[in-house]
């Protein structure tokens, strides 16, 4: 039996799929048919069709070990995501948690970033990191605790959010030196902290960012506020020009691979704020 | 509720699998005969989901000696060449592809080829019949079937109409010749004859007043007859109902659009929240999907709205809610530039999709 894809995996094969058929010649469209004919007796989750995904819920019936029906569960869960069919889909989570319970870290990611369900993301994000509560648990790109402190942030409890996003970067920190702390946590931390208007500690935050990625557009952008609730408009107009110029140079705001970053710095933004400090 | 949707799990499974198993009871595995499959096999269809079909418009010639040569009926591309052989262990290998036991089916006529998303073929049998001379028939004339009407101009350009519904769908038609026998195509769009093609099957008889098609109409692979119902006149004007999508099956429909943003979209999602006007309906929370498709000439569908609770059921919003969410997409969405660029558009449809998140009757957020 072919075990399901992993869901990021899965999400990548989907998205280059959708932009690499684009171009393709009639022929050349049926002599792929062909190939892929020959490499798949159980239909490809790459396919993104609902044959696929049903097919996983077929498998999952008739397989007795637990860890694979909850990551065929999981996997059908997905497509039932992408068809719009919610209530199935985390009813397959639910289902695939319950036998095996690291599935919570992937469900508590799915209602944070797909849906905004900030409680019951962090519920689930909680019972992850509940399993290991002293480590920091990765959940696909991401820390567990970062991801907690998105919750926070989306429930409006800065404080607690503070608090969550420091333990990674604590984590970090020690294991391997303040530089290779993602850029986004700082940021994360920083934005929080501004809302608890706490300017200078958000300040620091902003710096040891632009410290680690120097052509961050929200770093930059963020820092500017920092230093305009601070007080220091001068400078905080030249971070906000920063920002402008690696926006322009960029061409786009931040992102990551499927999503805007929650504190992605627009162009409108940075304008609002060039305008106010005039 | 669980146990409800376990049940439709199971009653889906049921139906899905013993349909499959069904079909392939009806065909029997190559068994690596090589004289079996020798000839040439004209493309019937294939099958990208359930519910989700595609004509292949190829012939496909295993001759015997061992080439493989894999055509397009209306012969625009050089055809595919490679060679093809019989395994032993009910293995076939087509084009330097090797289909292991269980990938290749044969049934009298009949070819299956692949388990999860198979080809279908059928042998050619040759019909005499000349091109030109069908076109002629064809042309200028209204035709219809069980379920659709033709309005064939005589250049080419063909108004399908749905017999039930009455909607009308530009495409345009053509009759090709391949060895001596004809092939009726319907392909392209309302913006023009592209290469996407919706129904090719072989002429196998033609008269003044039926013309008969083997292959697959798009819901079922056989023999169907159009009747000639009158000649067309210069009243008669063909006009698409409705909103056209650019692709068709063999651009693998709508692009996924992913999550990627643009200033413009986020400033139309940003008019969400600020011309919404709360309602304070407590227990009305969930999420409103909102998506809809611009195709590759700027134009939009209708946009559709699905509506959740905040258990993520299908559910339905109070009307002083649905009712400015639906003003706020008729009036905004529909007549905003969404701001693609010429390339992108061109590059095909595009699928546009968002979230409205409510609580108690109050947008939260749109993303």
């Amino acid at each position: 039996m072919k075990r399901p894809l992993h869901p990021i995996l899965l999400f990548t094969l989907l998205l280059i799929q959708s932009f690499s058929l684009l171009a393709q010649s009639p022929a050349d469209w049926l002599l792929g048919r062909f190939s892929d004919m020959a490499k798949y007796t159980q239909p490809w989750s790459g396919e993104s069709s609902r044959r696929a995904f049903e097919s996983y819920g077929f498998q999952a019936g008739l397989t007795r070990d637990s860890t694979e029906r909850a990551e065929l569960l999981a996997t059908r869960a997905l497509g039932e995501l992408k068809f719009g069919n919610y209530d199935r889909a985390f009813a397959d989570y639910e289902a695939s948690a319950k036998l095996a319970p690291k599935q919570a870290g992937q469900i508590g990611w799915r209602y944070l970033f797909l849906f905004r369900d900030y409680p019951r993301a962090l519920a689930y994000l909680q019972a992850y990191d509940d399993r290991t509560p002293n480590f920091d648990d990765p959940i696909d790109d991401y820390s567990v605790n970062y991801l907690k402190g998105r919750a926070y942030a989306g429930l409006g409890q800065h404080d607690k959010a503070v608090q969550a996003y420091s333990v990674t970067i604590s984590d970090r920190t020690k294991r391997l030196g303040a530089e290779w702390v993602d850029y986004r946590y700082l940021v994360a931390r920083g934005v929080a902290y501004l809302h608890l208007k706490q300017a200078a500690e958000g300040l620091a935050d902003f710096d040891a960012a632009i410290k680690n990625y120097p052509k961050s557009i929200m770093a930059n952008y963020h820092k500017g506020r920092a230093l305009e609730q601070l007080g220091r408009r001068e400078e905080a107009k030249t971070a906000f020009r920063d920002a402008r110029f690696f926006l322009v140079s960029n061409n786009s705001f931040e992102r990551d691979y499927y999503y805007e970053q929650p504190d992605a710095a627009y162009e409108e933004d940075i304008d609002e704020a060039l305008a106010r400090l005039k | 509720m669980k146990t409800r949707i376990v049940g439709c799990d199971v009653a889906l499974k049921a139906r899905q699998y013993g349909l499959t198993l069904f079909t392939l009871s009806l065909f029997h595995a190559f068994a690596g005969n090589a004289q079996s499959v020798v000839g040439r096999w004209i493309g019937v269809y294939t099958q990208y989901d359930l519910d989700q079909f595609c004509t292949i418009p190829v012939y496909m010639d295993l001759l015997p000696d061992t080439t493989w040569r894999l055509g397009l009926l209306d012969n625009t591309e050089e055809p595919k060449l490679g060679k093809w052989a019989a395994l032993p262990g009910d293995t076939l290998l087509l084009g330097g592809v090797r289909y292991g036991p269980g990938l290749v089916f044969m049934r009298g006529d009949s070819l299956r080829i692949g388990l999860a998303s198979p080809m279908i073929f059928r042998r050619f049998r040759p019909v005499p019949l000349n091109a030109n001379e069908v076109w002629h028939r064809l042309a200028g004339q209204v035709w219809q079937s069980d379920s659709t009407q033709f309005w064939i101009q005589l250049d080419g350009k063909v108004g399908v109409v749905n017999r039930r519904t009455n909607v009308q769908t530009i495409q345009y038609a053509q009759v090709l010749n391949l060895t001596g026998s004809s092939f009726w195509q319907l392909r392209g769009n309302a913006f023009g004859p592209n290469k996407q093609v919706h129904d090719s099957r072989q002429v196998i008889h033609a008269d003044a007043k039926t013309v008969q098609f083997a292959g697959w109409n798009g819901r079922n692979a056989g023999v169907e007859t159009f009747r000639w119902v009158r000649a067309m006149t210069p009243r008669d004007t063909l006009r698409q109902s409705g909103f056209v999508s650019c692709e068709g099956c063999l651009g693998l429909g709508v692009r996924f659009r992913g999550y990627h943003e643009t200033e413009q979209t986020r400033q139309l999602k940003a008019l969400f929240t600020r011309q919404y006007q709360p309602v304070d309906l407590p227990g009305q929370s969930g999420m409103i999907l909102v998506s809809f498709t611009i195709n590759c000439r700027g134009d939009h569908s209708s946009v559709q709205l699905r509506q959740y609770n905040a258990d993520y059921r299908v559910h339905s919003f109070d009307l002083r809610i649905m009712n400015q969410i639906q003003i706020l997409c008729r009036d905004r969405l529909e007549n905003e530039w969404f701001g693609f660029s010429e390339k992108e558009l061109t590059e095909g449809d595009i699928a546009v999709q968002f979230t409205i998140r409510l609580l108690d009757g109050r947008i939260t957020e749109v993303y």
